[in-house]
């Protein structure tokens, strides 16, 4: 399914995946940018808007939902925001994060899942989605 | 009053003083005398206990060792802490801890009564299985958590070898795979060093430093989350004798209390730091953070079991008496520093000795089994 580019901020502090989240989201076309530090993030949310932020949530120094609260407070918030981790605590608890926040088990099937990304920004509708459709 | 029977009152006093059970029997192994000691013990009346051979009293799974132990007296050995159990009026069993010689065709022996240390122990002990077993709880919970990524990395590498746009690229993402596989065998390794076998003829000859290794792998995320810096200086070259998951387990204790108490120390500078200093058969691993301390009127304590300065949903404080007892089962201890400048336990631990041409293959070999 062909959508247009997206604008993504990749946070992930672990640096292979980092590069290989960039990859893909590269060869899908997006405009990608990648941070391994969540307090570089918030300052690049603040410059720019993007279409989705994609998170890990284990982070120095803040967690993922850390860094979509501050984010959400400063006004710099991403239209669709991604919590991609293997955290149990954060998938077990995905009912009590906001209905706008994806939280994603890894590994998951990234072709699939960018193309739900794609989806519902266009579709204007970023209703929740359940991370075990991507295993 | 003669001196004979001045030596017997003398001798009676000291039979009846005794917090503990004296006895003499005689070769058919009857009791002679018996310290009062023996009736408010067993229940049994002194007529009774001295109408029957003692073997009666003896717990039948006991009666074996009891029957060889008389053998090696009656050849002429000392009996020191030869232990068995002999059974109550009520229907219990007490544990008796028995010195002995036989002499002059008699049997002169003073038991002391372990029960209550014997039940302890045993309690102890089930202590001991049940933080294992909420350890490798934990340890199965951060597993999924630690595996997601390296599993991630391999997932997505796979996906993007298929469009490899070069040959380098293609080679990157193989050693990229490579590394996460690595990172999971880590894992995965100290996972089973957890769940291995953990009995006295279990220990070994092992790299401290690896075993320091999986202890820092299983905080890492949980400390970079909290800004907790963590420093392991353990040196490279130390070879201790241990039970390999016991070790981890008391390191994994001792970094977890530190983790709790720096999550909520307002001061700036936050670290754990794993070090090892080695003097003659001896290894001192201490387990050092950049805490203030502990309490004064409270350090003393620390060690026993249940006190906790957690809130109860955070512990039951049975980490440092199990640590305690776990490093003592290994033939070490440890301890508290009260002169150290931050708050630092110390382990101490047997050292191996270092691998010759000799024995290397055989520690390979064992490492290998």
């Amino acid at each position: 399914m062909a959508h247009p580019p997206r604008k993504i901020l990749v946070v992930e502090d672990n640096k292979d995946l980092a590069y290989l989240l960039n990859l893909r989201f590269e060869r899908l076309g997006w405009t990608t940018s990648v941070c391994m530090d969540p307090s570089v993030a918030l300052e690049l949310l603040a410059q720019a808007k993007f279409d989705v932020l994609f998170t890990d949530h284990m982070m120095p120094g803040m967690t993922g939902s850390q860094l979509i609260e501050k984010a959400r407070a400063a006004g710099t918030i991403a239209t669709l925001t991604v919590i991609y981790t293997g955290d149990l605590t954060v998938i077990e608890n995905a009912n009590s994060v906001p209905e706008d926040v994806w939280v994603v088990k890894k590994p998951a099937d990234m072709k699939k899942l960018s193309d739900d990304m794609s989806l519902a920004i266009e579709s204007g509708s970023m209703t929740k989605v359940w991370s075990n459709i991507y295993e | 009053m003669n001196k004979d029977s001045r030596q017997s009152d003398i001798f009676a006093t000291f039979f009846h003083l005794s917090p503990n059970l004296s006895c003499i029997a005689n070769k058919d192994a009857v009791f002679e005398y018996l310290s009062p000691n023996w009736e408010l013990t067993l229940g049994w009346s002194i007529a009774t206990l001295t109408a029957h051979p003692f073997l009666h009293f003896v717990h039948k799974d006991d009666l074996d060792l009891t029957q060889n132990e008389m053998k090696k007296l009656g050849e002429g050995q000392i009996t020191l802490d030869f232990e068995n159990r002999y059974r109550t009026k009520s229907g219990d069993y007490v544990n008796l801890c028995w010195h002995s010689i036989f002499q002059q065709d008699r049997y002169f022996a003073v038991a002391k009564d372990v029960t209550k240390l014997r039940r302890l122990e045993a309690i102890q002990d089930q202590s001991l299985v049940s933080a294992r077993l909420a350890l490798i709880g934990e340890m199965t919970c951060g597993i999924a958590h630690e595996i997601s990524t390296p599993l991630a990395i391999i997932n997505e590498s796979i996906q993007l070898a298929n469009d490899a746009s070069s040959p380098n690229e293609l080679t990157k993402l193989l050693k990229m795979m490579e590394n996460a596989s690595k990172q999971m065998s880590h894992i995965v390794k100290g996972m089973r060093m957890v769940t291995g076998p953990a009995t006295a003829k279990d220990r070994k000859a092992i790299s401290l430093r690896e075993i320091a290794t999986h202890a820092e792998s299983f905080f890492k995320s949980k400390l970079n989350r909290d800004n907790i810096e963590f420093k392991n200086s353990v040196d490279d070259a130390v070879l201790i004798t241990a039970i390999p998951g016991d070790v981890l387990q008391v390191l994994i204790n001792l970094i977890s209390n530190s983790h709790y108490a720096l999550s909520s120390a307002k001061i700036d500078a936050k670290w754990i730091e794993l070090s090892s200093e080695s003097k003659t058969n001896t290894v001192f691993v201490k387990i050092t953070d950049s805490g203030p301390g502990i309490a004064p009127d409270i350090v003393d304590k620390i060690m026993n079991p249940f006190f906790t300065t957690k809130e109860s949903i955070d512990g039951v404080g049975l980490g440092l008496s199990i640590s305690k007892r776990i490093a003592e089962q290994n033939k070490g201890r440890l301890y508290y520093a009260k002169s150290a400048q931050h708050t630092q336990f110390v382990l101490e631990l047997p050292t191996a000795p270092p691998p010759t041409q000799n024995n290397e293959g055989l520690f390979r070999a064992i490492e290998e089994k």
